[in-house]
């Protein structure tokens, strides 16, 4: 079986539930056959790649959805071996450099450089140029966007880059400049009830608006979370029955919840060691340590008085930012939330 | 007492007796050496006929003094080679001396006495430094000579082990080796009998070309190679880094260390050609030969160890039955005591990148371990054995104990101590003597004694670090403090105690404290009074004198602030004191990163030290409120290893959901459009959107709809449920029982930084520590020395 997030995304342009500008945009583009570099950005579960996939099968053809998996193996000048999941079909290539953290330089520069270098062999292809995605783009480190940069002015003939990041900030302006900036703006709660609802349609049921309503808090604009969500509340109450929804949440957002909720309970050391023990559990189970700091943030200043919550999150900010130049990620953490109790 | 001059003399000429000539040549011949490509090599052709040490050298190296007279003069005559000589003064001596020094003493052990002069002649370069820390019973030595040699000669050297039942190490380990060479050797392992002779020999013995011994210093690497080849009746060929050429100053053109290398490598492969015809019968008689490396060249230069990694290539891939092995002895000594992130570069060397060092194709030795208290123990009471006949003369079985404590593994720098110590206490004997002193020998507190004065707070410190139960005099410790090469650190509880208990000089209970210590602290200048606005950083005086004691932190300063972050919120009376300090943590955790500002500072890590134990101690309160609070182990430890367990799972899921999309994807391009069972996503998701919503979503609905969505090494990402106040007694409260082996194990954990420990294993080394004695010091050895005990 497959997840709903799965089953019901759509694969062509015209199967986009929303956005239709864009959408009309992406085909006109991939029809001109002068395809610029594209950046994509917008929140997460806002339907990036969605739009990617779609718009490269308007490029190819069906063709490119005969996807293959490998695993790559790249070395580093101090001899490190990297393994990179790398997905492809004969026209893309789909890769996520940031996993390899510091060394994603490495990678782009090879993938880069061996994509560019083989010419287009399949004669019936639509394009002549191959189309390399790469994930997470605004997480790449800065010589690995300066070799993007470079490469990307370099190999133009027979290659382009479709960059998908959440936000541009952090991508260097050479990048910027030379891409097709494409904003995919988080759906509206109309459009994501449509979603829904067109899901709901599909699976033979119906989806009462409170429930929706309840989705659709939870899920803050994230199409991905709010289809997971909706899944997981099919699941354990079919009939949507009750006057009670009970949203099915992520658990370590429960749990960061939980949390807060013992801080703002009792200040004192001793609360402060047993939630240690819960921050490093969230930790060792790869929630990353900004989402915690953020998650615990939010419920703390949703709970507090007005004039606290300045404090608060001027606080959460300060300490998410050593946490960044930091190494051990905990003392940040609890740094704040003994800030939080003073 | 020989002045410097005089030893570096007589240095040069063992060199040159070793190598057959008369001592009136030495110098072009030292110059010869110089120029040459390679020098160790050189000098180290075998001698075994050192025994017959020409009657003319033994006695103008019987006395000393006269020695370098003769020697002096001598170098006046050469006025030419006067410059060089200087300069050698000024460097430590060659390798290649001393090398050849121990080979002809291990070849001339069995018959000792006659030509242990010439022995201890040659091993004087290497004393240097020993010697002039001796220098106040110059005076009173002068006229025992026999006594003295005994004193001057290194004892490592004059009481290394003579058969393999004296080696230190396991018997475990030293077997692996043994069987090792013999495999290289003759294509069979030492206890089987000897294959028949043809292919089959060779074909064992060309994946027996390089054997990487590993370990920290003075553990007994290379002596156990040495003393097995000599057993196997193997000849050693040895490379070792030796006095660099550029140092000898003068424009001689030089060759890299990477060229000398190769080229000895292809000189010394196989062994010593004969010029008879039939080289096949020749080769048989021969005698075998190993490679020894004990001193690898700059591997952190990158084109160096790619050179490096190619010679090892090519050494490894030219096999002819003739050619010989090669054993890499690699002490990781270098980053030891170092406060540095050592988990974290454990983290990215750890064994892997020792083996990455030396080249993929080495195979991996056994790698020593520091040695036990146990072993230590006994070979020291095995040296004093032969060394001091008398037993009276003997120090007590619990100064050797301490000894072998202080050394934390190091056999050698344990000797050295010993030697030392009875040195002085032979020494002191015959000034009491002469004064007519009294007898009593151990438990004097000489009022006059310098250094028990000197030492005296430090010497407390270490006490309660070093466990006292040891009945040793004040005096001894003092000794050993100076002598023990390593800082003496303190036990890890103790640091930690010293942090959190705070102690200040307005404190009610004050009186506890030694008055030595208080009377130095009163004797500090006052403080001016703060400016008023600064009023509330005012403190009163700090009992814990920083410089002294963050030199003496047993741990590095990342693991340090763990071990503080984790206990100290119970000190704290409230949360601001708390807060106050958890900021000054993590203002150190800052400057300890790889940031493009710190990166660069060998004190930033100083500094991080220094910043977090000031600031903790300027957060917390004082008096210290006393309420049986417990100093417990890190959980960060645990937790870490938790963490990559799970990272390198999460890696496992991203990869099967994707492979799962790209199933999907494929079905559905072959047109199977309704099949819908599989996915239809054919792409990748980041791995922070997996972690945060993919999983945790589809590890709920696998478990409501009971179909398995996930492979099963996702129920390890599954959080526990929430409870407050459980599980503080999950974790190992550190006391000042466990803390002679954390002591310990603190120390293998300084000792071998680049020991192949993971941060778990260390973790893990911590954690499984048992409650009692020092007996179970073993634990952090492997099971084949265990088996030793009985």
């Amino acid at each position: 079986m497959s997840l709903w997030v799965d089953k019901y995304r759509p694969r062509t342009l015209d199967e986009l539930h929303y956005h239709a500008d864009l959408s009309s945009r992406l085909r006109s583009l991939a029809a001109s056959g002068d395809f610029p570099h594209i950046l994509f950005y917008g929140p997460s579960g806002a339907g990036k790649k969605t739009r990617i996939m779609c718009t490269l099968r308007e490029l190819y053809g069906p063709g490119v959805e005969k996807l293959r998996i490998d695993q790559r193996v790249f070395v580093t000048p101090s001899n490190r071996k990297l393994d990179v999941n790398v997905v492809q079909s004969n026209y893309h290539i789909e890769l996520t450099p940031s996993d390899v953290g510091i060394y994603d330089r490495v990678v782009i520069q090879d993938i880069l450089k061996e994509i560019a270098q083989t010419q287009q062999v399949d004669l019936n292809a639509k394009q002549r140029f191959k189309v390399v995605i790469i994930n997470e783009a605004d997480a790449l480190t800065r010589d690995a966007q300066a070799a993007l940069r470079r490469t990307m002015e370099k190999y133009m003939n027979n290659m382009r880059l479709i960059l998908c990041a959440n936000s541009t900030s952090k991508i260097i302006a050479p990048i910027r400049s030379r891409c097709l900036l494409v904003r995919v703006a988080a759906p509206t709660d109309d459009e994501m009830t449509k979603v829904l609802n067109h899901v709901a349609k599909k699976e033979r049921f119906s989806l009462p608006s409170a429930a929706a309503q309840s989705i659709l808090t939870a899920s803050e604009g994230n199409l991905r979370k709010a289809l997971l969500v909706f899944e997981a509340m099919k699941m354990q109450k079919p009939d949507f029955s009750g006057g009670d929804i009970e949203v099915a949440k992520p658990d370590w957002e429960t749990y960061c919840a939980k949390v807060a909720d013992s801080i703002l309970q009792e200040q004192t050391a001793q609360r402060l060691l047993e939630v240690r023990g819960k921050i490093y559990e969230l930790l060792s189970h790869c929630i990353p340590p900004t989402v915690v700091l953020k998650t615990i943030a939010e419920r703390i200043v949703d709970k507090v008085d007005d004039a606290l919550k300045p404090q608060i999150v001027h606080w959460a900010a300060h300490y998410e930012l050593r946490m960044r130049m930091g190494a051990k990620k905990i003392f940040h953490i609890e740094a704040f939330i003994a800030k939080v109790m003073m | 007492m020989a002045p410097p001059k005089s030893l570096k003399g007589s240095s040069s000429t063992s060199n040159s007796i070793a190598s057959g000539s008369s001592s009136s040549s030495s110098a072009p011949l030292r110059r010869l050496g110089s120029m040459s490509s390679f020098q160790p090599s050189l000098s180290f052709k075998p001698v075994p006929k050192t025994k017959v040490a020409s009657p003319s050298s033994s006695s103008s190296s019987s006395g000393s003094p006269t020695s370098s007279g003769v020697k002096k003069t001598q170098l006046q005559h050469q006025n030419g080679s006067k410059k060089e000589h200087e300069d050698r003064k000024r460097m430590p001596p060659p390798t290649s001396s001393f090398t050849a020094s121990r080979k002809s003493f291990s070849s001339a052990s069995a018959g000792k006495s006659p030509n242990q002069s010439a022995v201890n002649r040659k091993g004087k370069g290497k004393e240097k430094e020993v010697i002039e820390l001796l220098d106040d019973d110059d005076d009173l030595e002068e006229g025992d000579a026999a006594e003295k040699m005994s004193a001057v000669q290194m004892w490592t050297e004059l009481y290394a082990p003579k058969s393999e039942t004296e080696l230190a190490p396991g018997k475990a380990r030293i077997q692996r080796v043994k069987n090792w060479l013999h495999e290289s050797l003759y294509g069979c392992p030492f206890d089987a009998p000897a294959p028949p002779r043809g292919v089959n020999r060779d074909k064992i013995r060309k994946y027996k070309r390089v054997l990487l011994l590993t370990g920290p210093a003075g553990t007994g690497k290379t002596t156990t190679v040495r003393l097995l080849a000599r057993d196997l009746g193997v000849e050693v060929m040895e490379w070792g880094e030796g006095v660099e050429e550029w140092s000898l100053g003068g424009g001689i053109e030089r060759e890299s260390s990477m060229s000398k290398f190769t080229s000895f490598l292809s000189r010394h492969s196989f062994p010593s050609m004969t010029f008879s015809p039939n080289s096949a019968i020749s080769s048989q008689t021969a005698k075998p030969r190993i490679i020894l490396l004990t001193a690898l060249p700059n591997l952190s230069h990158l084109p160096t160890r790619e050179a490096f990694h190619a010679a090892l290539l090519n050494f490894c891939q030219d096999f002819e039955s003739s050619s010989c092995p090669m054993i890499i002895v690699h002490s990781d000594a270098g980053a030891g005591g170092r406060a540095e992130e050592s988990w974290m570069d454990r983290e990215r060397g750890g064994r892997e990148g020792s083996l990455e060092m030396l080249g993929r194709d080495v195979k991996d030795g056994p790698c020593f371990l520091p040695l036990a208290q146990t072993f230590l123990t006994k070979a020291l009471l095995r040296v004093l054995q032969t060394a001091i006949p008398r037993a009276l003369d003997r120090p007590s079985q619990s100064t050797v104990q301490l000894i072998a404590q202080s050394s934390h593994g190091d056999l050698r720098s344990a000797i050295n101590s010993l030697q030392l110590l009875c040195a002085q206490r032979i020494g002191k004997c015959r000034k009491r003597k002469i004064r007519d002193g009294d007898e009593d020998d151990d438990d004097d507190e000489e009022p006059g004694s310098k250094k028990g004065k000197r030492k005296g707070a430090i010497g407390k410190g270490s006490r309660g670090g070093k466990g006292g139960k040891l009945d040793v005099s004040r005096e001894l410790r003092a000794v050993l403090d100076a002598v023990t090469r390593k800082e003496q650190s303190l036990g890890l509880f103790h640091a930690l105690g010293k942090v959190f208990y705070n102690k200040r000089l307005s404190d009610p209970s004050i009186d506890e404290e030694g008055e030595e210590v208080l009377e130095a602290i009163r004797r500090l200048p006052l403080d001016e009074p703060l400016p008023k606005h600064l009023h509330h950083f005012a403190r009163s005086k700090s009992l814990t004198q920083m410089e002294s004691f963050i030199p003496s932190v047993p741990v590095d300063a990342s693991s340090f602030a763990l071990w503080i972050h984790q206990s100290f919120p119970e000190f704290c009376q409230d949360i601001e004191q708390t807060s106050t300090g958890l900021d000054a943590l993590c203002s150190a955790d800052i400057m300890r990163t790889d940031d493009d500002i710190w990166q660069s500072s060998p004190q930033a890590i100083a500094y991080a030290l220094h910043l977090s134990i000031r600031g903790i101690q300027m957060a917390l309160p004082s008096p210290v409120p006393r309420r049986s609070q417990k100093v417990i182990k890190p959980q960060f430890f645990e937790f870490y290893r938790q963490e990559r367990e799970n990272v390198s799972s999460l890696d496992h899921i991203a990869g099967y959901i994707a492979k799962k999309g790209v199933v999907g994807s494929n079905a559905c391009a072959d047109g199977e459009k309704e099949a819908g069972a599989a996915g239809v996503w054919g792409g990748m998701l980041p791995k922070r959107i997996v972690a945060t919503e993919m999983v945790p979503m589809m590890l709920k609905l696998s478990s409501t709809s009971r179909k398995p969505l996930l492979p099963s090494s996702a129920q390890s990402l599954i959080l526990p449920s929430y409870a407050l106040s459980a599980d503080r007694n999950r974790f190992a409260e550190l006391t000042a029982k466990d803390e002679l082996d954390q002591d310990e194990n603190d120390a293998a954990g300084l000792v071998d930084d680049d020991q192949p420990m993971h941060p778990q294993a260390w973790a893990e080394d911590l954690e499984d520590q048992p409650g009692e004695g020092e007996g179970d010091a073993g634990d952090l050895l492997e099971d084949d020395d265990i088996m030793d005990w009985d």
